[in-house]
C-alpha cells in the first residue's frame, strides 16, 4: 500500500497548506490554523510513508533506513523541514510562520525532484560511518540554512514595517522580532557548527577511500565556500560589540540560504559523493533518473 | 413585574456631580439597607463606579413598586444633597430599557471607553453587596445572572474587548508585544516623570518588567520614582549609556528641546550595544530626535503613533458595536420571555384549577345520574375522557396566545383580560 505513496500527495498537501494561509490574509476565517495544522499533518503523513518505503528499498532483508541518494538525501531535509514547520504553527498559531517556511520545504522538495534524480551514494566499507557523519550533519546544515531563510526573512519584513508605520491588529501577524532575532542567531551558530562536522567528516572520509583526493572538484570547493562563509559569519556575530543587529543577522542567514541552493545545484549536478560506475536508481528496481512521482 | 434604574452617568452628569452622589462600600450597604426600611417588598442593587451613579429596582407586583422619583430623591438625600439642583441630570428607566440598560452596562457597551474590562467585575462586586444584606432577592437574581451572560456573550462572540484603546495599553500590549515575547529579562529606561510614562511602566511591570532604570533631571524625583516601582535611579548624566544599552525607552519628560540627540546617541550605541531598541516617545514637544528613528535596529515610536493605533482600535470596537448590540437584544427579548413566563404562572395555576373544579363538579353530577341508570363503568370512562379533552381544547387558544405573547408588551394585558374574563381571584 505504501508503495502508492508519491511525492505529489505530500507536496499538494504543502502547498494547499500554503495557498489557505495564503487565504487567510484576505478575509476573517474561522479555524483557519486547524486547517492548516490538519493539511499539514495529512502531508507529513504521506511524506512519512513515501521515505519509510523509498528508504528501505535498497536493503529490503530488513536493514535500517538508509539515505542512499541526493533525491532521498533531500526528502528526507524536506521532512524535517516540514516537520519544524508544523510544531512552529503549534507554537505560533495566531500568526503566519507557514507562508514563510512552506516554500522553504516546498523548495527543498523541488530541488530534489529536478536534480536529485540518479546516482546512488556509496554503502558500506570501512568509510560507512564517516559517509553516514558526513551525510547526516551536512543535511542538518541544510535544514537549518533554509529555517534561517524563512526566519530571516520574517524578520526583514517584520523589521521594515515596524520601521515604517505602528503596529496594532495586523493581517499577516509574525512572531516578536525577539524571537525571530533568537531563531535567526540559533541558525547561524547550528549552521556553522553542522558545515564545519560535515567539512571536517568529508575529509576523513576521502582520506579512508582509496581514491584520489580531488581538492579542486566542484562539490568539495562550493562546500567549503559555504562553511568558510557561514563561520566568517558566526564569528562575526560572536565577536562583534554586544551583537552585530537584527537585521545584520537576518542579512546573513537569508544570504546564507543563496548560497546554499548554489552549493546544493552544484553538488547534485556533480558527481560529488556517487559512487563511481554505479548509476542505478534509488528505489531499486527503477531506471535511473526515474523518480517516483 | 416592574423593573426600573435611577441613576447618574457620565452621559449627562458632570464628574462634580457623579463625586457628590457617589457611594463607598460602607455608603451603599448603608443606604441599601435604609431602603429595604422604607420599601421592604422592593429589591435593590446600588452601583457605584467613577463613571456612573445607578440604582436598579424591581417588585413582584406595580402595587409593591416604589416611585423611581422617589428613589432617586432618596439617593440624593441620603448625600445631603439637594434634590432640585441633582435632579436635573437624573435618568430614569422602566421595564425593558432599564433592563437593557443594565445589559448595556455589563457588557461595557455604556462605558466611557467602550469594552473596558473593569465594568463586568463592578457589576458582580454591587450585585454581591446587595446580596450580603438581602436587598437582592429573586428577580435580582435573574437580571444580574442574565447580565453577566450578555457581558460574557458580547466578550467571546464580538472583538469588542480585543483592542486597546488607551495610550499606555496600546503601547505595551500591541507596539512593545510586537518586538518582545516577555519583559522580565529586559532593561526598561523611564526618561522624566510624565503621567503617561508611569502609567505605560505600570503595564510594563504587569507584564513582567523588572529590571527598570528611572532617569529625570532632578535625581529625588528619579529616586522617589525608583522607590515607588522598585526600579534603579540613574543620574541625568547617565542617559545616553542607559539608553543605548536598553531593549526599552519610555521617556516623557516636559523639556521644550529633545533631550536625546541623534550623534550622541550613534556614539553611545556604538560603544555599548547594537540590539534591537524600542523607544516610546510619549513627550509633547518630542524627547527624541526623530533622526534616531533612522538608525540601524532603532525603532522610534511617537504619541501620534501610539494615537494612530488607538484610533484604529477605537474604529475596530464601533464596527463591532452592532453585533454586540444585536446579543443584548437576543437576552433582552429571551429575559423578558421568561419573565413573563415566570409572571404569568400563578394565573395559569388558578385558571386550570378552576377548570378542574368546574370539570369535576360537573361529571360528578353526570355520573351519578348515568350510574342510577345503569351505564356501565367503560362508558363512565370514555365520558371522563371527553371531558378532559373539552377543558384541554377550551384552555389551549388562550394559553397559547398567552404563551406567544411572552416577549411582547400585549402579554400583561393579556394576562390581565384572563384573570377579569374567567374571574380569576387571588
Amino acid at each position: 500500500m505504501l508503495s502508492g505513496v508519491t511525492v505529489s500527495c505530500f507536496l499538494f498537501s504543502y502547498l494547499l497548506a500554503l495557498v489557505w494561509e495564503a487565504v487567510r490574509l484576505i478575509g476573517k476565517r474561522t479555524g483557519r490554523t486547524w486547517i492548516t495544522v490538519f493539511l499539514l499533518i495529512a502531508g507529513l503523513v504521506a511524506h512519512a510513508s513515501f521515505l519509510y518505503y523509498h528508504l528501505r528499498l535498497p536493503d529490503a532483508a530488513g536493514a535500517p533506513l538508509a539515505i542512499n541518494n541526493w533525491f532521498q538525501w533531500s526528502m528526507a531535509g524536506s521532512f524535517i523541514l516540514a516537520i519544524l514547520c508544523f510544531l512552529l504553527i503549534l507554537r505560533n498559531p495566531q500568526t503566519s510562520v507557514s507562508l514563510f517556511l512552506l516554500p522553504v520545504v516546498l523548495s527543498v522538495t523541488g530541488i530534489a525532484l529536478v536534480f536529485g534524480g540518479s546516482g546512488s551514494f556509496g554503502a558500506g566499507g570501512s568509510a560507512a560511518a564517516w559517509r553516514w557523519i558526513h551525510g547526516i550533519s551536512l543535511l542538518i546544515a541544510t535544514v537549518f540554512i533554509s529555517l534561517g531563510a524563512a526566519f530571516g526573512a520574517m524578520y526583514l519584513v517584520q523589521s521594515g514595517r515596524l520601521k515604517r508605520r505602528p503596529g496594532g491588529q495586523r493581517k499577516l501577524r509574525l512572531p516578536a522580532l525577539e524571537f525571530l532575532q533568537r531563531m535567526n542567531r540559533w541558525c547561524l551558530f547550528a549552521t556553522a557548527v553542522a558545515l564545519a562536522v560535515g567539512f571536517v567528516s568529508g575529509i576523513l572520509l576521502q582520506l579512508q577511500t582509496d581514491q584520489p583526493f580531488r581538492w579542486w572538484e566542484g562539490g568539495i570547493v562550493a562546500t567549503a565556500a559555504l562553511f568558510l562563509w557561514s563561520s566568517l559569519a558566526a564569528m562575526w556575530e560572536v565577536f562583534s560589540t554586544g551583537s552585530m543587529g537584527g537585521r545584520r543577522v537576518a542579512r546573513l542567514v537569508v544570504a546564507n540560504f543563496l548560497l546554499l541552493v548554489v552549493v546544493l545545484t552544484a553538488l547534485m549536478v556533480s558527481s560529488h559523493g556517487l559512487q563511481e560506475g554505479r548509476q542505478d536508481s534509488p528505489t531499486g528496481g527503477q531506471q535511473a533518473g526515474e523518480v517516483p512521482r | 413585574m416592574p423593573w426600573g434604574m435611577v441613576g447618574w452617568s457620565h452621559h449627562h452628569a458632570p464628574v462634580e456631580v457623579r463625586e457628590r452622589l457617589a457611594f463607598s462600600k460602607d455608603q451603599a450597604q448603608q443606604a441599601l439597607e435604609q431602603f429595604g426600611q422604607l420599601y421592604p417588598e422592593t429589591e435593590a442593587v446600588l452601583l457605584s463606579t467613577c463613571n456612573r451613579v445607578e440604582m436598579y429596582v424591581a417588585a413582584e407586583s406595580p402595587e409593591q413598586f416604589p416611585p423611581l422619583e422617589s428613589v432617586a430623591r432618596f439617593l440624593v438625600e441620603f448625600h445631603e444633597e439637594s434634590f432640585e439642583e441633582l435632579g436635573k441630570q437624573l435618568r430614569v428607566l422602566r421595564d425593558d430599557q432599564a433592563i437593557r440598560h443594565l445589559f448595556m452596562v455589563a457588557a461595557a457597551l455604556d462605558s466611557m471607553v467602550i469594552g473596558e474590562a473593569q465594568i463586568l467585575a463592578q457589576v458582580k462586586q454591587a450585585y454581591d453587596h446587595a446580596c450580603q444584606i438581602a436587598s437582592a432577592r429573586s428577580l435580582m437574581h435573574q437580571l444580574f445572572q442574565r447580565a453577566t451572560v450578555v457581558a460574557r456573550r458580547v466578550t467571546n462572540e464580538t472583538d469588542i474587548q480585543k483592542r486597546r484603546v488607551s495610550i499606555p495599553s496600546v503601547a505595551v500590549s500591541e507596539i512593545a508585544a510586537e518586538f518582545f515575547e516577555r519583559f522580565d529579562d529586559k532593561r526598561i529606561l523611564l526618561i522624566g516623570a510624565g503621567e503617561m510614562g508611569t502609567e505605560t511602566l505600570r503595564y510594563l511591570i504587569d507584564a513582567g518588567a523588572r529590571r527598570i532604570d528611572i532617569t529625570n533631571r532632578s535625581l529625588s524625583k528619579a529616586e522617589q520614582l525608583a522607590r515607588e516601582f522598585a526600579a534603579r535611579p540613574l543620574c541625568w548624566d547617565d542617559l545616553y549609556a542607559a539608553a543605548a544599552s536598553a531593549d526599552l525607552v519610555v521617556s516623557t519628560t516636559g523639556a521644550s528641546e529633545p533631550v536625546v540627540q541623534v550623534e550622541e546617541f550613534r556614539k553611545a550605541r556604538t560603544t555599548h550595544h547594537a540590539g534591537p531598541l524600542l523607544i516610546l516617545d510619549l513627550a509633547v514637544p518630542r524627547d527624541v530626535d526623530p533622526q534616531v528613528g533612522q538608525l540601524a535596529d532603532v525603532y522610534l515610536y511617537t504619541l501620534d503613533d501610539l494615537q494612530q493605533v488607538c484610533d484604529r482600535n477605537v474604529e475596530a470596537r464601533q464596527k463591532e458595536w452592532p453585533k454586540a448590540t444585536q446579543i443584548v437584544e437576543q437576552e433582552l427579548k429571551k429575559f423578558l420571555a421568561e419573565s413573563a413566563h415566570r409572571a404569568s404562572g400563578p394565573t395559569i395555576q388558578r385558571l386550570r384549577r378552576q377548570a378542574e373544579t368546574i370539570k369535576a363538579e360537573e361529571l360528578k353530577r353526570l355520573l351519578s345520574r348515568l350510574e342510577a341508570r345503569g351505564v356501565d363503568g367503560q362508558a363512565c370512562k370514555e365520558i371522563e375522557q371527553a371531558f378532559d379533552r373539552l377543558v384541554n381544547k377550551l384552555l389551549h387558544p388562550p394559553l397559547k396566545s398567552l404563551r406567544d405573547h411572552a416577549d411582547t408588551h400585549h402579554h400583561a394585558t393579556l394576562l390581565d383580560a384572563l384573570r377579569h374574563l374567567f374571574q380569576l381571584k387571588d
